[in-house]
C-alpha cells in the first residue's frame, strides 16, 4: 500500500527480487498520448485499404443472404424464415470475405466491448 | 450415479464464458460430468451424438438467443430425450423464451444451485418442476418458480473449471489474457444495464454487493497462471472496487504474488485520490469507465445513472493523472436524445483525452428500464426479435428522421478515431451524412484492433493474433459455423405458478399472449 512503500522498498532491496512499480510517469503518459495519435492515423490508412478491398468484393457477394448496408434486420429475418436456413456465413468456405461478420464481429477475440 | 451436461458456447474463442463455467464447477462438485463445445468449425449435433448428454445447456444474450434456440431445436429434433436448459441474460430478462419449441428449462439469475438441483433430480428420476429460479416446460404447461436466496459467501463457490475449455481446445489455454470476477451485484439502477432486472428477480438483496476475499481471488489467479501463459488479467464484474480496504489488501497480495497488468471496470465518480493511487500501485493498467453521455439530464433521467457529471470528470482526470489507461464507454442514439447530444459526448471524450472512446448504439433489451421508456414513449415498437446480436451495426430506436438515424449510426463508427485525433471532428461531422459504407466499418475495427493490442491490453506481439486481427479488418474470416438453424416460432402455453411470488418484468413483447392456469 502506498503508505508502506518505503518499508516495502527496503524489504525488496534486501531480497533478490526487483521492485515492481507498475505506475507510469507523466512523461510516459504524454508519450503514450502522442503515439496514440500516430497509431490512430495509421489505422485510418489501414481502414482505407480495407474499405477499398471490401468495396471491390461487392459483386462477388451478389448471391449472399447478407443484406446491403443499411437494410433492416427485419428483412433478413424474414428471408431466413422463408429459406429455412440462414446461410449468411455458416456455409461459406474457409477464409472468405464475410461482410456481415465484418459489421458485427470485433477484430480481437478478447475484446472489451462484449 | 451422475448425468452428463454439454455446454454449448458460441464464440468460445472469445472471453471465457465465466457464468457457464461457474455452473459447471458446481455440477462437477456434485459429481456430474460436464463438457464444453464451441460452434465455429464444429458440428454441435455430432458432438451431441458422441457425448450423449442428458442435458444440453447454453447461456444467451438477447440477439444471440435466436442462434441458440435454432440450434437447440435441431438438437431436440435428433435427440428428443435430451433436456435443454437456457440461462444467461436473455433467460433472466425474458423467461417467456421457454415458449420456444424444443426448450425445456429456463434458469433466471445465478444458475449454480438451481442447475445442480435440476441435474440431481434428473439423475434420481424425480420431479424437477418445482425448483426455484427455473421455469420448466412439461406436459403442455410451463411451471414457473420464484427466486431463491442469493449465496452470500462467494468464496464457497468452486472456481470456474477452465480445464473444460482447454480440453475442448488447448489454444484457449495459451491465450495471454484471461478473465476473472471478484464480486457480484450492483447497487446502481442504470436503465440500460441488466442489474436492475436481477433486482426485480432477487429483490433488494441483489443490490448488496457480494465480494470475494482477496485471498480467494489471488488463489484463483495463481492457479490459472500455473495452467498456462498469462500476460494481462481482465476483471469483468460491473464495478471492480467498492472499498479501499479491500483494494489495499488485494493490492498487497497482488503485488507479491501476481505482478501483471490488469484491466477492470470502475465508476469514475467513485474514484477518490486514495482509490486511484491504490489502483495504480496495485498494477491496474486500464480502467473501463462509463461516460455514456455528456448530458447530465439524459444521464440521470432516461439512463438513471445517479451521477454528478462534475464528479465523473474529476474521477477520469485523476485516473489519467495516475497514468492509468482510460477506456471510456459511451452510448449513442439514446431514446429522446439527439445527434447534438451525441456530438457533445464525443467532445467530452476529446476534452478528457481518454485513451479509447468506445461507443455502442443504445439497445433496449427486454426487461431493462430503457426498453420500458422507449416503448412507452414510442421510440421502439417492443419487438425484441429485431434486436441484433451486435450493437455495433444499426439501431432499433426510432429517431426524428432517417437522416438523423444515418448520422448517429455513422458517428458510432467514427467516434473512437475522432476522439483520438480531435482535428478530424469537422470532417467527421460532414462524413456522417454519407450513406453507411465499408470504410466506416473498417475504421471502427482498425482503430479498435491497434489500440486494443498496444494500449488497452498490451501483450507481447503474437503473430497469430495480429494476423487474425488484420484479416478481420479486411472482412476475411476463417472457420465456418455449421450450426445455424432457424428459431421456431414460440407457442404460448398455460403457466402454473409455484408457491413463490410470480416474477413480473417491466416490458414484454407485444405479440406473446399467455394463458394463465393454476
Amino acid at each position: 500500500m502506498p503508505g508502506d512503500r518505503k518499508r516495502e522498498s527496503e524489504v525488496r532491496a534486501k531480497s533478490t527480487e526487483p521492485e515492481w512499480d507498475p505506475r507510469k510517469s507523466a512523461a510516459e503518459v504524454m508519450l503514450r498520448g502522442l503515439k496514440r495519435r500516430i497509431k490512430a492515423a495509421a489505422s485510418i490508412g489501414l481502414a482505407i485499404a480495407a474499405g477499398s478491398f471490401l468495396s471491390l468484393q461487392r459483386p462477388a457477394r451478389a448471391d449472399s443472404t447478407t443484406p446491403p448496408v443499411g437494410e433492416t434486420k427485419k428483412k433478413k429475418d424474414d428471408k431466413t424464415a422463408k429459406t429455412g436456413k440462414d446461410k449468411s456465413k455458416g456455409d461459406k468456405d474457409k477464409g472468405k470475405v464475410d461482410k456481415e461478420e465484418h459489421r458485427k464481429g470485433m477484430p480481437v477475440r478478447d475484446n472489451l466491448l462484449e | 450415479m451422475s448425468i452428463k451436461v454439454l455446454f454449448i458456447v458460441k464464440e468460445i474463442e472469445g472471453a471465457e464464458p465465466l457464468g457457464a463455467l461457474y455452473v459447471a464447477g458446481c455440477l462437477e462438485a456434485a459429481g456430474h460430468e460436464c463438457r464444453f463445445v464451441g460452434t465455429r468449425g464444429n458440428d454441435v449435433l455430432d458432438e451431441v451424438d458422441r457425448f450423449r448428454p442428458q442435458v444440453v445447456a447454453f447461456g444467451a444474450t438477447t440477439g444471440l438467443h435466436r442462434y441458440y434456440l435454432g440450434l437447440n431445436a435441431a438438437i431436440k429434433e435428433r435427440h428428443p430425450e435430451c433436456i435443454s436448459l437456457m440461462g444467461g441474460a436473455h433467460a433472466t430478462y425474458f423467461p417467456e423464451a421457454i415458449f420456444t419449441p424444443g426448450l425445456d428449462v429456463i434458469c433466471q439469475g445465478e444458475g449454480e444451485d438451481a442447475t445442480v438441483e435440476l441435474a440431481d433430480a434428473i439423475d434420481r428420476g424425480t420431479d424437477y418442476r418445482r425448483i426455484k429460479d427455473l421455469w420448466v416446460k412439461q406436459d403442455g404447461r410451463v411451471y414457473r418458480n420464484g427466486p431463491r436466496e442469493l449465496r452470500r459467501d462467494l468464496d464457497a463457490i468452486p472456481n470456474p473449471p477452465r480445464r473444460l475449455l482447454y480440453e475442448y481446445d488447448d489454444a484457449l489455454r495459451l491465450r495471454p489474457l484471461k478473465s476473472f470476477t471478484t464480486n457480484r451485484g450492483c447497487p446502481f439502477p442504470c436503465s440500460y444495464c441488466f442489474n436492475p432486472s436481477l433486482v426485480e428477480h432477487y429483490g433488494a438483496s441483489w443490490k448488496k454487493v457480494r465480494i470475494r476475499s482477496p485471498e480467494h481471488v489471488i488463489g484463483e489467479l495463481v492457479a490459472v497462471r500455473s495452467d498456462g501463459p498469462l500476460q494481462v488479467i481482465g476483471f469483468r464484474e460491473s464495478i471492480f472496487v467498492y472499498s479501499t480496504q479491500w483494494l489495499r489488501e488485494f493490492g498487497d497480495m497482488y503485488r507479491r504474488e501476481i505482478r501483471l497488468p490488469y484491466y477492470c471496470h470502475v465508476r469514475a465518480d467513485m474514484m477518490t485520490e486514495e482509490m486511484v493511487e491504490l489502483l495504480a500501485w496495485s498494477g491496474c493498467h486500464t480502467v473501463n469507465v462509463g461516460i455514456e453521455t455528456a448530458d447530465e439530464e439524459l444521464a440521470n433521467g432516461v439512463l438513471r445513472r445517479n451521477i454528478k457529471m462534475a464528479k465523473l470528470v474529476d474521477g477520469i482526470k485523476r485516473l489519467k493523472k495516475a497514468g492509468i489507461v482510460v477506456f471510456a464507454d459511451n452510448i449513442l442514439g439514446i431514446p429522446s436524445g439527439t445527434l447534438e447530444q451525441d456530438l457533445a459526448t464525443l467532445q467530452m471524450n476529446i476534452d478528457l483525452d481518454v485513451d479509447y472512446a468506445a461507443a455502442t448504439l443504445c439497445t433496449p433489451y427486454p426487461g431493462t428500464g430503457i426498453a420500458k421508456f422507449a416503448v412507452d414513449n414510442g421510440y421502439f415498437d417492443g419487438n425484441f426479435d429485431l434486436i441484433d446480436d451486435s450493437y455495433y451495426t444499426e439501431s432499433v430506436i426510432k429517431f426524428r428522421d432517417e437522416r438523423e438515424r444515418r448520422k448517429i449510426e455513422n458517428l458510432h463508427k467514427l467516434f473512437a478515431v475522432t476522439a483520438a485525433i480531435p482535428s478530424l471532428l469537422p470532417l467527421t461531422k460532414r462524413l456522417i451524412a454519407l450513406p453507411p459504407n465499408d470504410y466506416f466499418y473498417s475504421i471502427f475495427r482498425a482503430w479498435y484492433l491497434i489500440c486494443h493490442l498496444t494500449d488497452v491490453m498490451p501483450r507481447r506481439p503474437d503473430l497469430q493474433t495480429l494476423k487474425e486481427g488484420l484479416r478481420s479488418v479486411f472482412g476475411i474470416y476463417q472457420g465456418t459455423d455449421p450450426n445455424r438453424h432457424p428459431m421456431p416460432a414460440p407457442v404460448p402455453l398455460p403457466i402454473v405458478d409455484g408457491e413463490a411470488a410470480p416474477i413480473t418484468l417491466s416490458v414484454r413483447p407485444q405479440k406473446t399472449e399467455v394463458a394463465h392456469a393454476r
